[in-house]
């Protein structure tokens, strides 16, 4: 790694005072550090949040929502019961990423916020647009882990588990910008829908709509406890998904009322499948239903020359994570 | 649109849900109730003086921030019980315990782990030096053939029995799944952990 500076404040506001362009948040590090030892980009600072206080906890607030710390790790994400009783879909998503060793430290704004897994991406070796590069060599070379959706530029999956469960519970992120002279920090609120999301076509450089110098203090979900998060690996532990299915059903009597389908894994940026939700919405959520839905979510496929498999991949997923969320909060 | 935050704003009706036990609504921080906050020092890029807690005892270090926990041990504590491998977290080969949770060293830097507890595979054993009933049992039940993952494996069925004194074979495997064997021990290392937990349990 080339050198860097560190810091490690022990307020939310000294915290956000220290970020800049080439100052940045510290989680786990899990991402920061593989994109530094790769030689792909390394900050001039490293920002600890260890020793913010707050963001490391989770809570319940009045109207039974749950703030979720950006530094929680996916290890207390995935084992509080707390978390599992209000959002399952956020617990399932934290426990089937990576590895305990991982989970450990990595963090949830980290995970939310890491850059894509594209090996082109992180070998400098290689020209990559997500780099500035003009074209993908995926398109041409390895993508049997490539995107099936969205992939007309850029054919990078977005990596993130969590990324798919916020997107589904419709989370919001509240996330700090400043200090201001009385030195309160100044915030702004950032729903988890797609616009949060950057696109290829966009701005191939970025995943996501947040500024170099703001701090995302936590995450606000919705209760959903008819919810799920599934995915389907190459290895039954330890793998990154080859697709992924985040669900979240609001139930009238028997019928589902309103449906949130997120699929990740699946395209550059996490997606929300209105086709999906269509799909569900006045019906029964059986295995016909969730047949309809998985299907819908498949419609627009364009899988590449290796990946075609994932189609699959992503039917199964929807349709069993429909059925699980179906089973539960009753 | 940037509001200003209020502390009593931002956390009313918070109840605290759990991690880490007691915790009410957070301290106010010092920044809180202060003109101005101390500012925080930036450490480096230069090296660094600091101190490290490791198996019981605390080491005084001078390492660039970029150093990892990993380089500090097996460099300047001379610790080569944690393995290198991967160097991005996908092995555990360099696993160590964290304030007694298991974590891959060669990702995490060596100054976050200031003021915490590390114990390496060397801070196993007994006072006396005796072997810790892992190692014994990893040795009875022959659960290594090169041995180059056997810390990182004994180090996560260290964690494992920690906070699960009696864990099912699944629970095991569980808890060693990013613990990479090349030389494909799994099964003995599973039956080696569920061994060294019943010879502990039976006062060992
Ligand atoms: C073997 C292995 C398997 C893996 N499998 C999976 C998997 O299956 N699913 C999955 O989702 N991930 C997987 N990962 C990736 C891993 O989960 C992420 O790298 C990790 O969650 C990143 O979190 P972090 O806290 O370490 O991030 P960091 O590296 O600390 O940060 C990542 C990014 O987020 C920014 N950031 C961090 N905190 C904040 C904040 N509070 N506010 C604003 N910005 C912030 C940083 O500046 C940086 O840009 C795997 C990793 C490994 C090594
Ligand atoms: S060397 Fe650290 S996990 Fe592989
Ligand atoms: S014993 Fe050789 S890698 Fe595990």
């Amino acid at each position: 790694m080339k050198p860097f500076s560190y810091a490690r404040p022990a307020s939310r506001e000294e915290a956000v005072r220290l970020l800049s362009p080439t100052a940045r948040p510290k989680g786990g590090g899990y991402d920061l550090l593989d994109l530094a030892k790769n030689g792909v980009s390394t900050p001039g600072t490293m920002v600890s949040l260890a020793a913010v206080p707050e963001m490391g906890k989770a809570w319940t607030g009045d109207h039974g929502e749950t703030y979720l710390g950006g530094r929680m790790t996916l290890a207390d994400l995935a084992t509080l019961p707390a978390v599992r009783a209000a959002c399952p879909v956020v617990a399932d998503a934290a426990a089937e990423a990576a590895t305990p060793l991982v989970r450990a430290t990595a963090t949830l704004a980290g995970n939310l916020l890491q850059r894509p897994r594209c090996t082109y991406f992180r070998d400098p070796f290689f020209e990559c647009r997500k780099r500035g590069g003009a074209a993908c060599p995926a398109m041409e070379g390895d993508h049997a882990e490539g995107a099936i959706l969205g992939n007309r530029l850029c054919c990078a999956v977005h990596p993130s588990n969590l990324a798919a469960a916020l997107l589904a519970a419709g989370a919001e992120l509240r996330i700090l910008t400043g200090v201001d002279g009385k030195g309160e920090p100044t915030w702004r609120t950032a729903a988890v829908d797609p616009a949060f999301f950057v696109a290829p076509e966009e701005d191939p450089l970025r995943e996501a709509r947040i500024g170099p110098g703001e701090l995302v203090f936590d995450a606000v979900v919705p209760p959903c406890p008819s919810s799920a998060y599934v995915e389907v690996n190459q290895k039954a532990s330890f793998d990154w998904a080859s697709a992924a299915a985040a669900v979240v059903l609001e139930m009238d009597g028997g019928k589902v009322a309103r449906a949130r389908v997120a699929l990740g894994a699946a395209a550059p940026v996490p997606l929300l499948s209105e086709a999906a939700a269509a799909a569900l919405a006045g019906k029964a959520p059986g295995a016909k239903a969730a047949e309809a839905a998985a299907e819908a979510a498949v419609a627009g496929a364009t899988p590449l020359r290796d990946n075609a498999h994932r189609v699959q991949h992503l039917r199964v997923c929807v349709k069993r994570a429909v059925l699980l969320a179906a089973g539960r909060g009753r | 649109m940037s509001k200003s935050l209020g502390r009593r704003d931002f956390l009313k009706g918070a109840a605290a849900v759990a991690a880490g036990g007691a915790a009410a609504i957070p301290a106010v921080a010092a920044a809180w109730t202060q003109e101005a906050a101390p500012a925080t020092p930036v450490l480096g890029p230069g090296p660094v003086p600091f101190t490290l807690r490791v198996n019981g005892k605390d080491h005084a270090v001078n390492l660039e921030p970029r150093a990892t926990l990993l380089d500090a041990l097996r460099g300047p504590l001379g610790l080569t019980g944690p393995k290198e491998v991967c160097d991005r977290g996908a092995c555990g080969a360099c696993a160590v315990l964290l304030d007694g949770v298991p974590a891959s060293s060669c990702m995490v830097l060596a100054l976050d782990a200031e003021g915490r507890e590390i114990t390496t595979v060397e801070g196993l054993a007994g006072p006396d030096g005796k072997p810790h009933p892992l190692q014994e049992a990893f040795v009875r039940e022959d659960a290594l053939q090169c041995g180059f993952c056997t810390p990182g494996m004994v180090t996560s069925c260290a964690g494992l029995l920690r906070r699960n004194p009696d864990p099912t074979a699944e629970e095991v495997r569980d808890a060693l799944s990013g613990n990479l064997c090349r030389c494909g021990t799994y099964p003995r290392i599973v039956k080696a952990c569920r061994s060294a937990a019943a010879a502990m349990k039976g006062g060992r």
